[in-house]
Order: structure tokens, then sequence, then C-alpha cells
């Protein structure tokens, strides 16, 4: 008895005998093979929804995940707002520190991004080791005679004295005026202090919103300011 | 005359520069604190 290619079904030809066992197994063969089929469906049926629900649940977490980040950066940005806000609103600044890495006859330190007609007063401590000699303070690199203390013309604004070594002196330099004027504090030695200012001539184009640099410089062109000076620049807020 | 300027900038960086400068690029005489 010829069979079907693909489930081996019996095919009765004429002369075939029919047999009551030949269609009970075929009957079987057909129940197996839809039962298998259905077992088979169901599984892929419940792979694909579980496929569906894992990248469901990837997702829902994936966009859980990044709510929080960005809940969290706010928060971050929102505190670090506060923490500046408490920042700016601190009258009393240090604006810029540097310690001199090799010694040199003449320091000058960038006054970029100070615009000093925005403070009171910066105040600059100046803590030099320069083997007792005298230290005088320019601006903007002028060394010509616009500089006045005590209505005299001269090259420089003012001068530090060295005392065992050390210079004890605290200058302001005022933002408020239309001319750069510095009052300065020193003291002689323990005991005697005084207490002056000296101003930039009108003449010198030099304003308290136009000071770039602040130029230290020794008494001639062989005495240094040694390496590791230290000049600290402190502002007071209008 | 040529001397040693040690240029500070900004952003923190320093650096020695050459320059030459005037004779009496240097104030006339030491004064006490004025």
């Amino acid at each position: 008895m010829e069979k079907t290619s693909q489930y081996q079904l019996n095919q009765w030809a004429a002369e075939d005998r029919i047999l009551r066992e030949d269609f009970n197994r075929d009957n079987a063969n057909v129940e197996a093979g839809l039962v298998a089929l259905g077992e088979r469906v169901t599984a892929e049926e419940a792979a694909r929804q579980a496929a569906v629900s894992a990248e469901q649940n990837a997702r829902e977490q994936a966009v859980t995940s990044a709510k929080s980040q960005l809940d969290a950066a706010k928060a971050d940005k929102t505190a670090l707002a506060a923490l500046q806000a408490q920042v700016d609103a601190m009258p009393f600044v240090k604006l810029r520190e540097v310690t001199t890495s090799a010694a040199a006859v003449q320091v000058d330190v960038s006054m970029s991004g100070i615009d000093l007609s925005q403070y009171a007063y910066v105040m600059v401590v100046p803590i030099l080791s320069c083997n007792e000699a005298t230290v005088y303070l320019r601006v903007n690199g002028i060394s010509d005679l616009y500089y006045d203390h005590d209505n005299v013309s001269r090259n420089y604004l003012l001068s530090m004295v060295n005392r065992d070594n050390t210079y004890y002196h605290l200058i302001r330099l005022l933002g408020t005026g239309r001319q750069l004027v510095s009052m300065y504090e020193y003291a002689g030695y323990v005991g005697h202090g005084n207490s002056n200012y000296s101003l930039m001539r009108s003449n010198s184009g030099v304003t308290p919103a136009t000071v770039q640099t602040l130029n230290f410089l020794t008494e001639d062109g062989a005495t240094q300011i040694a390496a590791g000076s230290k000049i600290t620049l402190y502002g007071v807020k209008l | 005359m040529t001397i040693d300027v040690l240029v500070c900038r900004g952003d923190g960086t320093q650096t020695l520069e050459q320059r030459e400068v005037p004779e009496d690029y240097f104030p006339p005489e030491a004064q006490e604190a004025q």
C-alpha cells in the first residue's frame, strides 16, 4: 500500500484491502501530530509572551532609571545653585593666590577676571622673600611718573621695606574711585606702624576697572624676589 | 638692561621671561614705605 510522502498516511489503491487497523493507525498518527503541533504552538506563544514581557520590563526599568537620574541631576543642580548663591553672597572672597615658581627681579600678577570696580577694595597680601631689599609695586607695567604720593610724582605706587626678610604690609586697592587709589598699612618694626595712601594720576588712564597687572619689582636689576614667595588677593564686594 | 620677569597668569600658569628695560627703570632710591 502506498504512503503519503511526509506523514506516511495510508493511500489505498483499488486492489488494496481496507483494514480497520490501518485507519486506526492513521488516526492515531494524526492525533499525535495535532497534539504535538498544539504543544509547540503553545510553547512558542508562551516564549513570545515572555520575550515581550521581558522587553517591556527592561524598557520600563530604563525609563524609571533615566527619570531617577534626571531627578537626581535636577536635585544636584538645585543644590549647586543654592551653594553658588551662598558663595555669591559672601562679602569677602579670596580672588587669587600666587606662589612664585622661579626667582625674578619682577613678578607680574595678572588681574584678569578681577574687575576692581566691583569691589570696595581688593586687599593685597605680599609674603615675599627678597634678601632685605625694598620691593616696589607698579600697575599695568607703567614705569613712568604717573603715580602720586602727597602731590609728588614718582614712578611707582608704593614701596615695601623689608624688615628681617619680611614685608609687614597690607595693601588695599580701592575700587570705587575714578582713579586707582591705594591705602596701605605697614609695621616698620614691632610696635611701630604707619599707614599711608598713594594713587595713580588721572592722565595715566588707569582706573579701578582697567587694572590688568600688579608688578612687584626689586630696587635694582640684581636683587631677585625668591621662588616660593606668595602674593594673595582678597576682595571685599560692594 | 635685561631683567628676569616672572609672569603669573590668571589661569595659574607662570612663565619666566627676559625683558629689556631702560636704565632708569628702577625707582631712584629705596624709600621708607611710601
